[in-house]
């Protein structure tokens, strides 16, 4: 550096010199004017060579500062006056604003529109708008900021530190100014204010209420939804699919998305895969567990209402890509049938099209022992129809190399300010997302269902039952949501599309109840196998609008939502084997014409549309009564909804006396055999149609509300009202799948259409920080369209058919009261009772009307069920321990833990004749209860988070205890899932200044699977005097032999009958642990 | 802005890459089977060690004892066209038997064969006859379980009482020793058997010779102290007969797998017929 003398500011530009250049660099002119002014000048060789501009300056009278600016012209360079030196240096970068956003309400949790938000240190402002939220462009620095609205006391917080390009969350919550005009203004810190909003919503919601936010969502390495529902209160998921609330079993929850219902992804089941939605798009998830008279559906467990952002607080362009590793999935062969060139794109490539239309339906009009004179439709036909079906390549299980789970996200989000408070504004977000898994799950035993019981003999290790379940997964997800923002005026709308490619290749090894192992003929296991690829199409598009005119609030949606979800060429397969004097082989079974049902081996197509129409309007009216503030709010809603389910099943099969060698013919050529030049002796597709194989419902579901909402003295809320609300189903064509139901009929009629559904919810907070509350609502629980079709098909999972008998509303009277203290920012200790009284709730039961000790799992409403439990909640900061180690105040605890016992009062379906010799049906009602299905007594979640500035650390642990799975008349019916502990734990880190964020999430790190057992009959005997006693109920004639009970017991090996004696395994399943690294990169 | 296209496109291409090494139709789980030739033979008798037996480098089964062709081992399964079978020791892995069958061979008989733990022969080598002499060598197996024993003729005295729940009442027993002593693990010389001469204590008592084993140390029957249980089928001579006999009986006191101790026993003159 060089520094010189006698240069001052004016001297610049009155000193004239005489300057000639000629494409100079800019050293060597500076040091010319150096030279000509006499003035010292401070260079930096390092910086002037960063820049190659050559100067050309042809001048007899120039101002020294007018050539020095010619000189650093189009540079980043400057020059300045230090000490009568001219120091030539670096530009200072212009700092990019920062934001400060967030959502301005009054101390009951009611969005303030028109509140105003100030900068003390530089005047500016911004108005809230419509639903509250405010948006402030600051450059960075640390402010204060002031937060007014009439009548409300005006809250000052100090030390809001705005960062470059980044937003600052700041909710505010101001108190109602009791004393008139008088100007009050609290003073809080940032940091205080900033954390304790995390619970302000819960706090001043006005049913009870658990959730999590935008914020507490990114201080969590969650990338889905699925992953981020567990760390609420009470809630608890499996596979991320199904939710289960307060222990109360997934049919009576139910999911929201921007306020519209979400379909269930599976036919038979209610299910819906929350890791669609990226967590990067969640504006928060609320749960609520009680229910006020504007919900539009009705609950018992919980109503989980996922939110996504429409309009951002800033621009954001941010991509993400992780990979996961499952230790049970990673170096082992992952079986499957023949895959399509584009499976991992989502897509068919046209592979599984087998299922042309107007097939031919043979079913008495063709038998190929019999000659064209003889058949209806002749052999020319059957050929033809081979041909147009194609051929059996894709058929047979087969070795693939598992591939890591992938995953990549784009999403964009844009904000356009049409005003200078940036109150009005537009914006959009959107977000691409891809993401394949392959799955391995091994089930080292299935005893359930259609398989055998117990081994032959006790001490038999290899008379087992086992096999693996793969999953390949690839979704793709596209969402698209944009908004339109004033102060008085917001318009959203969501749209979200999603293709689900996801194919379950189940394959088990072992023996049949039907044919246990034994040393002649079953001496070696059979191999059933089942393929599902299943392509869904889920596509929902919502707008919806909130005004607010005066004193009105005007809310109304409209949307529309369609899953279309098709199994294309779903195979069922069974190997028999082969003993050889050089090994065991083993050999696809093909039907036979005189097969009832399916057969052996059949491929399948299931196709099910489901098209939903829901809109709803309401109006709130806000006055006041003195000093008190009320609330009438009023409205409509309407949800129609339209299912198709069809179903073909193409059975391969062979005449009776064909010699076709299929021992010595692999699978994939069978196709090759079904020319029927030689009729007797070719295969060929044998479709069997007793029935339209058609189903197709519609439902209307609509209703209309009443609220009222007093703010009656300080810290009293009452909301109250009624809501009437009307459902019927219709099924207009309802086929029964199996050849057995042809003649059954279903039983589903509502008791009536219109229900009429009160609520109330008391809020009494009789000190700060404290709530006090107490509800109680009615709430109906609708059954699924699919639930009363006649349709059933085999679960491999369960090993049984899976069936229904008519299933009607559940009415559910909720009793609640809850305790909540807010002892610190962030931080919540609570406790709540509910009571809840079931009408008709419907059950998953195992049936065996047909006694053939197999039985089939069927859904039907039980009379009553009473549930009651408690629930506690704690999350506290670590502060308080130790003043001295400053990072525990970024470390919280956090547990919950829910009790609950449930009663059922079930009832058994009977069927006879009345009095006029019609055929009737009642109930035979049982004197014992018993627990609820679904039912899980004992869940707890406890867990530690640090949330640093750059690291992260979490670790938790889940347990869940005895659930009843299924349920029955008997124990030995009923199916337990045994308790389990899952413990995962993430760590995150933010590099680049807050730009890139890794996380790795290990998941089920003790590998724990999950287990399921009956109570075997071998546990229980019959009490003395009961022998010989008919149409005893079990709990009469039977009781637990000692050392027994209804939990489980392992038991032992009797060593005189060589059987065991003890509880039925009836499935485990373990999943592995996975491990997952994601990154991501926000620009 | 140039970074940020490049970071997009990179994450764009990226899946591309990964998905582009995917499979599609995978490697088939089960093998073609080109022919089953259904008539394959294998038979023998194995003491002393255990017999492995490989086809294709793959171990399937294990022989002890007896070895016959059971009704679904007669066949071989040919996903080539030829199956190397070998017989290997257990306790060396020494190869002692190589065969090789051909898809086109109309039968695959593997000659009988006996392995005495040392040495494999094909087939089993017993004397001859002489005149009308009986005379049969013993081979007691050595398991955990077995003890030396005595080997005798007993004939039972009875009469018939079809008043009584068991109508046989034996009322005497006559012994006659035919091997005292016999070690587990190694065949006896060939011993004379002689004809059993008895007369009933009275004219309405019948006879029966039985051929049993006893402990040789407890002198209780062999298996479950029972004595119906410890019979062996072993030939005995009677007054006249001709011509002779030789017999080799090979026992072996077993559990069944339903945890009743019984008594195997083979007459291997009977398994190598000449």
């Amino acid at each position: 550096m060089l520094l010189a003398d006698s240069a001052k500011g004016q001297n610049l530009d009155k000193l004239k010199i005489v300057l000639h250049l000629n494409k100079s660099g800019i050293k060597e002119s500076l040091l010319a004017v150096e030279k000509q002014s006499k003035i010292r000048f401070s260079l930096s060789d390092d910086l002037l060579t960063k820049y190659t501009k050559s100067v050309t300056i042809d001048a007899e009278d120039i101002s020294v500062r007018k050539a020095i600016d010619l000189i650093l012209n189009q540079t980043n360079l400057r020059h300045r006056i230090l000490n009568n030196f001219v120091l030539i240096e670096t530009k200072p970068v212009q700092a990019k604003p920062g934001h400060v956003s967030g959502k301005i309400v009054d101390d009951k949790g009611e969005t303030l529109p028109g509140a105003s938000v100030k900068v003390v240190e530089t005047g500016a402002g911004a108005q809230a708008g419509v639903d509250g939220g405010y948006i402030l462009n600051l450059q960075p620095g640390t402010y204060t900021l002031e937060f007014s609205y009439i009548s409300f006391q005006s809250h000052r917080i100090t030390g809001v530190m705005v960062t470059e390009a980044k937003n600052t969350p700041l909710n505010i919550s101001l108190k109602t100014d009791s004393k008139g005009l008088k100007e009050v203004v609290v003073v809080s810190s940032y940091r205080r204010a900033s954390v304790a909003s995390l619970y302000a919503q819960q706090k001043n919601a006005s049913n009870l209420s658990d959730g999590i936010s935008a914020e507490q969502i990114g201080a969590t390495p969650d990338k889905h939804v699925g992953e981020t529902l567990k760390r609420i209160t009470g809630v608890s998921t499996n596979d991320n699919r199904k939710v289960v609330i307060r222990g109360i079993a997934e049919r009576y929850n139910v999911s929201l998305l921007n306020g519209s219902a979400l379909p269930s992804t599976d036919v038979q089941e209610r299910d819906f895969e929350f890791n669609l939605i990226p967590t990067n798009l969640v504006e928060n998830i609320v749960v609520a567990k009680s229910i006020t008279a504007d919900m539009p559906y009705g609950f018992a467990g919980g109503l989980v209402m996922i939110t996504t952002k429409s309009v951002p607080e800033n621009n954001f362009v941010s991509i993400s890509a992780g990979s996961s590793y499952n230790s049970r999935t990673i170096g082992k062969d992952f079986l499957g049938y023949g895959r399509g060139k584009y499976d991992y794109l989502g897509f068919d490539d046209g592979g599984r099209d087998h299922f042309p239309d107007g097939m031919l339906n043979l079913v008495g009009k063709f038998d190929p022992t019999k000659d064209d004179s003889q058949n209806e439709i002749t052999a020319a036909q059957v050929a033809e129809q081979n041909k147009r079906i194609g051929g059996t390549e894709r058929l047979g299980a087969r070795r693939f190399k598992p591939v890591s789970s992938q995953n990549y996200q784009l999403s964009l989000g844009r904000t356009y300010s049409l005003d200078s408070t940036k109150v009005r504004r537009l914006g959009f977000i959107g977000s691409l997302s891809y993401r394949n898994t392959q799955t391995n799950d091994y089930v080292s035993s299935i005893r359930r269902g259609d398989w055998a019981r117990e081994p032959t003999r006790g001490d038999d290790l290899t008379d087992k039952n086992s096999g693996n379940i793969y999953g390949f997964n690839t979704t793709l997800g596209l969402m698209l949501n944009g908004g339109y923002k004033t102060e008085k005026h917001q318009i959203n709308s969501y749209n979200l599309y999603t293709r689900i490619f996801d194919n379950q290749f189940s394959r088990f090894t072992g023996w049949t109840f039907e044919n246990p192992k034994n040393d002649d003929n079953m001496k070696f296991p059979k191999i059933l196998e089942d393929e599902r690829p299943k392509f869904t199409d889920l596509l929902q598009n919502k707008v919806s609008g909130t005004h607010r005119v005066n004193s009105f609030t005007f809310e109304w949606g409209l949307a529309r939502t369609t899953i279309k979800s098709v199994e294309r060429d779903a195979i069922s397969a069974e190997q028999g084997f082969r003993e050889t004097a050089n090994g065991v082989f083993y050999i696809y079974s093909i039907g036979n014409i005189s097969d009832p049902g399916a057969g052996p081996l059949h491929r399948d197509e299931y196709l099910y549309k489901e098209d939903n129409l829901d809109a709803l309007f309401s109006a709130a009216y806000d006055f006041k009564l003195g000093k008190t503030r009320h609330t009438l709010k009023a409205g409509t809603n309407y949800l129609k909804k339209h299912a198709f389910y069809d179903w073909q099943i193409l059975p391969i099969a062979m005449g009776r006396n064909s010699t076709v060698p299929i021992e010595l013919l692999p699978i994939q050529e069978w196709g090759n055999y079904m020319s029927m030049e030689n009729t007797g002796n070719s295969l060929f597709y044998y479709k069997q149609d007793y029935t339209l194989n058609k189903f197709e419902a519609k439902s209307l579901n609509k209703g209309a509300f009443v609220m009222l909402d007093h703010k009656l003295l300080p810290g009293l809320r009452m909301v109250w009202g009624g809501r009437a609300e009307y459902f019927k189903l219709d099924t207009i064509v309802n086929s029964a799948s199996k050849l057995a139901d042809k003649n059954s009929q279903i039983f589903f009629a509502e008791k009536k259409d219109w229900y009429f559904l009160p609520s109330a919810n008391l809020t009494y907070s009789p000190i700060k920080d404290l709530n006090l509350r107490a509800s109680y609502a009615k709430a109906a629980v609708r059954p699924g369209m699919m639930e009363n079709s006649r349709f059933s098909r085999f679960n491999p999972n369960y090993g049984s058919v899976v069936r229904s008998n008519g299933v009607s509303s559940t009415l559910i009277d909720n009793y609640d009261a809850k305790i909540e203290l807010f002892p610190g920012a962030g931080e919540i200790l609570s406790a709540a009772y509910f009571y809840k009284y079931f009408d008709k709730p419907a059950e998953y039961y195992r049936l065996d009307n047909e006694n053939n000790g197999r039985g089939y799992i069927t859904i039907s409403n039980s009379d009553w069920a009473k549930v009651r439990g408690w629930e506690f909640e704690l999350r506290k900061n670590l502060n308080f321990l130790y003043d001295g180690a400053s990072f525990l105040k970024d470390v919280y605890v956090s547990g919950n833990l829910t009790l609950q016992k449930s009663k059922v009062r079930a009832r058994e379906i009977q069927y006879g004749k009345s009095s006029d010799g019609l055929d009737s049906m009642y109930y035979k009602y049982l004197k014992y209860p018993r627990a609820l299905y679904g039912q899980v007594p004992l869940l707890y979640n406890a867990g530690i988070q640090y949330a640093g500035k750059k690291l992260g650390l979490n670790a938790s642990l889940n347990h869940a205890g005895y659930k009843t799975f299924i349920t029955g008349i008997s124990p030995n019916y009923v199916e337990y899932e045994r308790p389990r502990t899952q413990m995962d734990a993430q760590v995150s880190y933010i590099f680049f200044k807050g730009k890139m964020q890794t996380k790795l999430n290990m998941s089920n790190l003790l590998d724990a699977p999950f287990r399921y057992f009956i109570n075997d009959p071998t546990t229980f005997e019959i009490k003395p005097g009961n022998e010989g006693e008919l149409n005893l109920e079990w709990n009469e004639a039977y009781a637990y032999k000692f050392g027994f009970s209804e939990k489980f017991e392992e038991g032992y090996t009797d060593q005189v009958t060589n059987r065991l004696v003890g509880d039925r395994q009836t499935a485990t399943r373990y999943t592995g642990r996975t491990f997952s690294l994601s990154l991501s990169y926000n620009f | 802005m140039i970074k940020k296209i490049r970071i997009i496109y990179l994450a764009t291409i990226l899946p591309v890459l990964l998905l582009s090494a995917c499979e599609k139709d995978g490697t088939p789980m089960l093998p073609a089977i080109k022919a089953f030739n259904e008539n394959f033979n294998i038979s023998g008798f194995v003491i002393g060690d255990t017999i492995v037996q490989y086809f294709d480098n793959v171990k399937i089964r294990e022989y002890y004892g007896q070895v016959r062709t059971v009704r679904t081992g007669n066949q071989l399964a040919f996903t080539t066209d030829e199956i190397n079978m070998e017989l290997k020791r257990k306790s060396t892995g020494e190869t002692i038997y190589r065969q090789t069958f051909n898809i086109n061979d109309k039968q695959s008989i593997v000659p009988p064969f006996y392995f005495d733990g040392l040495k494999f022969n094909e087939g089993y080598a017993y004397p001859v006859p002489k005149e009308n002499e009986y005379t049969a060598n013993f081979y007691v197996e050595s398991n955990g379980s077995s003890a030396p024993v005595d080997i005798n003729i007993e004939v039972l005295e009875y009469y018939e009482d079809s008043t009584k729940p068991d109508p046989i009442v034996v009322v005497h027993t006559t012994t006659i020793p035919l091997a005292e002593n016999v070690q587990p693990g190694s065949w006896t010389p060939y011993l004379k058997i002689p004809v059993p001469m008895v007369i009933p204590e009275q004219d309405d008592h019948y006879l029966y010779p039985i051929v049993v084993v006893r402990d040789s140390k407890t002198k209780d029957y062999y298996i479950s102290k029972n004595r119906d249980m410890s019979v062996i089928s072993l030939e005995i001579p009677y007054d006249g007969v001709s011509p002779g006999k030789v017999q080799s009986i090979y026992l072996n006191r077993k559990t069944s797998i339903e945890k009743v101790t019984y008594l195997e026993s083979f007459d291997l003159v009977q398994l190598f017929p000449r």
